[in-house]
C-alpha cells in the first residue's frame, strides 16, 4: 500500500520540471484477494494487484502520456522520460491541450476498514464452510466468490498538490446451483463485517429453489418487476453508450442536443456522484478534480453530460469532475450512479401485479444496437419468475429481451424505495445505487 | 528479472511441499496511438512488469504475485500463495489432481519483419492523420477516428518439474471507422473491425498490410449511403457472415463452449457455463458437415499463437468440431485430466498477477469449398451482413443476437441494396446445422481480437480467429419494435 506521504515524497517533485510546460501523475492500486469457487469448492484463490502510475507532460499544447506498474525510481524515471519523448513529437496538427489545476480535498477516512483491506484467506473460508454447509442441507451446491482489499486514488497537480484517497471493500456473489435451476444473490460494501452472507445465502437457495420446474414463455411483451441487479446493468450500459460527454460531442448518445428535453419517464432521475456514500466513493476524478453531483436525468428531463476538461471545453459546458483514466479513449464515464427511489416495496410490486415477469438480474446486456434510442439486447438470468394474480406461480425459462432503455423508463409503473448498492470489484470500479422497478410492456424477443 | 534468483525461489516451494509450483516472470509494452478527427486523442505507452506464484498444496490451488524482483518480496509472495492453498485445502472435500508433464527447455520467438517500436510515432501519426483526411472529405463524415496498437511481451516460465521456457511476441494491428450524421440519424462504418483493433502477430507490415488509405474511401462512403438506407428486414431469410462476424460468431458459440474449465462450471459466477456437456463429447452434432472447427496455437500470425502455453504445454492444432460433431474440448492439464485426456494446451493469463485461465487459442472455421462469389451467386434470397456491430449470448451460450454495421440485401445471386441495423438471432446448435456453406482459402483470413473477456478478477485475452465468410438457411432477421 502506497501512503499520501509516499506520493508527496517521491512522486509529487517529478512534476516540478524544467523540461515540459506542465507535468502531472496519476496513481491508481487495487489489492485483492478472491475465493472463487464453485461446485462449493474453491477453485481459484488468489491475491492479486493492479498498480499503475501515469505521467503526463504537457508542451506547446501536447500532452504524452506513458505509465509503468513499477514503483523502482529508475523505473518512474524512464516513464516520465518516455512521456516527455511523446510530448516532443512534432505533430501536423496544433493541439492546444492543458493538464488542469484542482484544490485539494480533504477526504474521509470512513471508508477505509483496515482489516478488510488485508483479511486474509483463513477469514474467508471461515464464512465459506457455513455457506457450503447450509447449501448441503439443501442438497444444492454454490458457486461464486468471497473478496476483499483496497482501491487508492492519488493526483498530483503540475503545481505539486495531491489528492489522495483510500477505501477499502468486501464483496460476496453467491449463484445457487440445482440440476437446471440456480438463484443469484450479492452484496457489497466498505467492510466484511458488513456482509451479511447468513441473510445472502438465504436469498440464493430461496431463488433456486423456487427455480425448479420452469415454464417456457412466448416471446412477447410483458410487465416486469427488475430487482436492483438488473436496473443497475441497465443504468450501467446507459453510463456506457450515453452518459459521458465523448457521446454527445461525437452525437451518438442520447444526451445529444436533449439537454432540457424529456428523454425518459418522470419518475426517473439517476446522478453521479463520486461523494454519494451509498456507493463507493471516489471525491475526485483522474484530472484531481472533485466529482461534482450531476444529474444526467432528472424527473425524466435530460442534463448535461459527464465531463472532464477537455470536453467541457470541446462543448463549452463546465467541468462536472468526471475524467477517466489518462490513456481512457472512451471519455468521460460515471462510477458512482445512482437512481432515485420510490415509494413502493418490491412485495407491494408483486401483490399488484396480474401478471409480470420477475427478473433477478441480466446477463450479456449489449447497448450498441441502436444508442440514440438506447436500444439494448439482453438476457434473464439465475432467478426469473412468473407472477400471476400478486404472487410468484412458476419459474421461467431464461429470455432474451431486445427494448430501448430509455422508452422502457417511460412506462415505470413503480419505483421501490428500498435501493441496493450494485458493485463488482472483480470486474469494474464503478458502482450502482439501484432501486427496483415495476415496467410495463417489456419487450422479449427470443 | 533473476532466473538464478526465480529458480532458487521454486526449490524453496518444492522444500516447503508444494506438489507442484510455477513462477511465470511477465513483461508488457502496449503503445496506443490514436488520432480523433485532425487532433491526437491519445499517445500513450505502458509498461507493466511483475511475477506471478502458482502453487498446488495438499491437493489445493493458491496463487500470488508482485512486481519487485527482490529476494524479500518474493518469498513473502511465495508464503502467501502457500498460505492461500493451505487455506483452500482446509475446506475442499476432493483434491485437485495435476498429473506430471515432462521438463522442458526452450526459447520461442513470435516473427515479424519490421519491429513496430522502432518506427517512429511520428511515421504512425502521420499515417493516422492521413486516414482521417480521407475519411473527413465529405462534409457528411462528422467524426473519423483511427487507431494502431503494439504489444511487445516478454515471458518466462519455471516450474518445479524443471521446465524452463522463454517466449516473446510482437503484435501489431489497428482500425479506422467513419460516423456519418444528418439530422437524427447516425451511421457508423468501420475497418477491418469495429471498436477494437485487428491484431496479428506481426509487426510494423501488417500496419502497411491494412492499408487504411486505400480502404478509408469505402468506409466513409458506406457510412454515408447508410444514411439513406432503409431498415434491415424482419423474417426468416438466408444470411451471410463476412469474415469478422463469422469469426465473433465462433468466438461466442464455438469457442467460449468449448472450454472445458467452462463447461466443469469454473465460470459460473461470471459469464456462466456452456451447453457442451461431458456426454456431447464425439457424437454431439454441433454444425452441418461443412462445419470444421480447429483449435490451433501453431497458427503462424494468429494472435493466439505461442510455442509453449502458460502451464508448460507444448502448442498443438486440435480439431474442435469435425465435418460437423464435436469432437474436443479446448483443456488445461487439471481439466484434461478430469476428463482422461492430456492437455491440449490453451492455458494462458493475460498478465503476471492473473492466473492461467483455459482461453481460446486460434478458433478456426476451417474453409469450405465454394468461392465468396459462388456462394452469392448460389442464394436466391437473402442478406450479406459485414462488420460487428453488437453481440450477446446467454450463459450456456445457446441463445444469441447479433448485429452488423451493414447488409446487403440478396438477390438472385447479387448483392443488392444496403440495409442498416440488421440484426439476426438464433440458438448455437440450430445455427450451425444451418450452415450451408463456408467459402474457400481465398477470403479466408486470420482475425485477431485483443479484448476477450474471462475470469474474476476479468481478465482481457488475445485471441485468433481464422474464417471465411459462411452462409446460413432460415434465420431470424430485425426484431419487432
Amino acid at each position: 500500500m502506497i501512503t499520501l506521504d509516499w506520493l508527496r515524497k517521491k512522486l509529487a517533485p517529478l512534476v516540478k520540471t524544467k523540461e515540459a510546460d506542465k507535468a502531472g501523475i496519476v496513481f491508481f492500486h487495487t489489492g485483492l484477494q478472491v475465493s472463487r469457487f464453485t461446485n462449493s469448492q474453491i477453485h481459484q484463490h488468489m491475491a492479486d494487484e493492479e498498480r499503475i502510475i501515469y505521467f503526463r507532460i504537457l508542451l506547446d499544447g501536447r500532452i504524452g502520456i506513458a505509465s509503468t506498474n513499477s514503483i523502482d525510481e529508475q523505473n518512474l524515471k524512464e516513464a516520465f522520460k518516455k512521456a516527455l519523448s511523446i510530448a516532443r513529437l512534432k505533430l501536423e496538427a496544433k493541439e492546444k491541450k492543458d493538464i488542469p489545476s484542482f484544490r485539494p480535498l480533504k477526504v474521509s477516512s470512513a471508508f477505509w476498514f483496515p482489516q478488510t483491506a488485508h483479511t486474509q484467506a483463513p477469514a474467508r473460508i471461515r464464512r465459506l464452510r457455513r455457506i457450503f454447509s447450509d447449501g448441503n442441507s439443501h442438497k444444492l451446491t454454490f458457486s461464486g466468490n468471497l473478496y476483499n482489499g483496497l482501491t487508492e486514488l492519488g493526483v498530483i497537480s503540475p503545481e505539486g498538490r495531491v489528492n489522495y484517497h483510500t477505501h477499502s471493500f468486501a464483496g460476496i456473489k453467491l449463484i445457487a446451483s440445482q440440476g437446471e435451476s440456480s438463484g443469484y444473490a450479492h452484496q457489497a460494501g466498505y467492510s466484511m463485517e458488513s456482509l451479511n452472507t447468513k441473510e445472502i445465502t438465504n436469498i440464493a437457495i430461496e431463488k433456486c429453489l423456487r427455480g425448479q420446474g420452469k415454464v417456457r414463455l412466448k416471446a412477447a411483451r410483458y410487465d416486469v418487476i427488475l430487482e436492483p441487479a438488473a436496473v443497475a446493468e441497465l443504468i450501467a450500459w446507459l453510463n456506457y453508450i450515453g452518459f459521458g460527454a465523448k457521446s454527445v460531442f461525437e452525437e451518438t448518445g442520447f444526451l445529444y442536443k436533449r439537454s432540457g428535453k424529456r428523454v425518459s419517464g418522470e419518475p426517473v432521475s439517476i446522478y453521479d456522484y463520486g461523494s454519494d456514500a451509498n456507493t463507493f466513493v471516489l471525491p475526485f476524478d483522474f484530472e484531481g478534480r472533485a466529482r461534482k453531483k450531476a444529474y444526467l436525468i432528472k424527473k425524466g428531463i435530460a442534463g448535461e453530460p459527464l465531463c472532464d476538461s477537455n470536453y467541457a471545453k470541446l462543448l463549452k459546458l463546465k467541468p462536472n469532475g468526471h475524467a477517466n483514466f489518462p490513456d481512457d479513449i472512451e471519455g468521460p464515464l460515471g462510477y458512482n450512479l445512482v437512481m432515485e427511489g420510490g415509494n413502493a416495496s418490491l412485495d407491494e410490486m408483486i401483490c399488484s401485479a396480474r401478471q409480470a415477469i420477475l427478473i433477478t438480474r441480466f446477463h450479456y446486456i449489449n447497448g450498441f444496437l441502436d444508442t440514440r434510442r438506447a436500444l439494448m439486447t439482453g438476457m434473464t438470468r439465475d432467478g426469473t419468475f412468473l407472477v400471476e394474480d400478486g404472487k410468484i406461480k412458476s419459474a421461467v425459462f431464461d429470455m432474451r429481451f431486445t427494448e430501448s432503455c430509455l422508452e422502457a423508463f417511460r412506462r415505470i409503473k413503480y419505483i421501490s424505495k428500498e435501493r441496493k448498492l450494485i458493485a463488482d470489484h472483480l470486474e469494474t470500479l464503478g458502482s450502482v445505487y439501484a432501486p427496483g422497478l415495476y415496467i410495463k410492456g417489456f419487450n422479449f424477443t427470443s | 528479472m533473476n532466473k538464478q534468483l526465480l529458480r532458487a525461489m521454486l526449490n524453496k516451494l518444492k522444500s516447503k511441499g508444494a506438489e507442484y509450483a510455477d513462477i511465470r516472470s511477465v513483461k508488457t509494452g502496449h503503445e496506443n496511438i490514436s488520432v480523433f478527427n485532425h487532433a491526437v486523442e491519445n499517445i500513450s505507452f505502458h509498461i507493466d512488469e511483475g511475477y506471478g506464484i502458482r502453487v498446488l498444496y495438499n491437493g489445493a490451488w493458491g496463487f500470488s504475485c508482485g512486481s519487485d524482483f527482490s529476494e524479500k518480496e518474493i518469498e513473502k509472495n511465495i508464503k502467501l500463495a502457500i498460505g492461500i492453498a493451505r487455506s483452500s485445502s482446509s475446506l475442499n472435500k476432493t483434491k485437485s489432481v495435476y498429473p506430471a508433464y515432462p521438463a522442458v527447455h526452450a526459447v520461442h520467438s513470435s516473427s515479424y519483419q519490421i519491429n513496430p517500436f522502432e518506427v517512429s510515432q511520428e511515421a504512425k501519426l502521420h499515417y493516422l492523420f492521413y486516414t482521417n483526411e480521407i475519411l473527413l472529405k465529405p462534409p457528411k463524415i462528422k467524426f473519423a477516428q483511427s487507431t494502431l496498437d503494439f504489444y511487445h511481451t516478454e515471458k518466462l516460465f519455471l516450474n518445479s518439474e524443471g521446465s524452463e521456457i522463454e517466449q516473446s511476441f510482437i503484435e501489431s494491428g489497428g482500425y479506422c471507422e467513419a460516423v456519418a450524421c444528418a439530422g437524427s440519424l447516425v451511421e457508423k462504418r468501420s475497418y477491418p473491425t469495429s471498436r477494437h483493433s485487428q491484431i496479428r502477430q506481426a509487426g510494423y507490415e501488417y500496419v502497411q498490410e491494412l492499408d487504411f488509405h486505400a480502404h478509408a474511401p469505402r468506409v466513409r462512403d458506406e457510412a454515408i449511403m447508410l444514411l439513406s438506407a432503409p431498415d434491415a428486414p424482419c423474417g426468416q431469410t438466408t444470411i451471410i457472415l463476412d469474415g469478422y462476424q463469422t469469426a465473433m460468431q465462433v468466438h461466442e458459440s464455438c469457442g467460449h463452449p468449448a472450454e472445458l474449465d467452462r463447461v466443469l462450471g469454473s465460470e459460473l459466477s461470471y459469464a456462466g457455463g456452456s451447453f457442451l456437456t461431458l456426454e456431447k463429447a464425439g457424437r454431439f452434432r454441433y454444425g452441418s458437415k461443412a462445419v470444421n472447427i480447429t483449435a490451433d496455437s501453431t497458427l503462424a500470425g494468429g494472435v493466439g499463437s505461442f510455442a509453449y502455453d502458460d502451464e508448460g504445454v507444448k502448442a498443438q492444432a486440435v480439431a474442435l468440431v469435425k465435418n460437423g460433431i464435436f469432437s474436443d474440448y479446448l483443456t488445461s492439464r487439471e481439466t484434461a485430466a478430469a476428463i482422461g485426456k492430456t492437455s491440449n494446451g490453451t492455458m494462458r493469463a493475460d498478465s503476471y498477477n492473473h492466473i492461467p485461465l483455459i482461453r481460446m487459442t486460434n478458433i478456426n472455421l476451417e474453409p469450405g469449398k465454394p468461392s465468396l462469389g459462388e456462394l452469392i451467386a448460389d442464394t436466391k434470397e437473402g442478406l450479406f451482413l459485414a462488420t460487428n456491430k453488437s453481440w450477446s449470448i446467454d450463459d450456456l451460450r445457446l441463445n444469441f443476437q447479433f448485429g452488423s454495421e451493414i447488409a446487403w440485401q440478396i438477390k438472385n445471386g447479387k448483392l443488392g441494396r444496403a440495409y442498416k441495423n440488421p440484426l439476426y438471432y438464433s440458438t448455437t446448435p440450430y445455427f450451425w446445422n444451418n450452415c450451408s456453406g463456408v467459402a474457400n482459402k481465398d477470403s479466408w483470413y486470420i482475425w485477431g481480437i485483443p479484448t476477450c473477456g474471462k475470469g474474476e478478477p476479468a481478465q482481457s485475452m488475445h485471441v485468433g480467429h481464422g474464417t471465411a465468410p459462411a452462409r446460413f438457411e432460415k434465420i431470424m432477421v430485425g426484431v419487432k419494435k
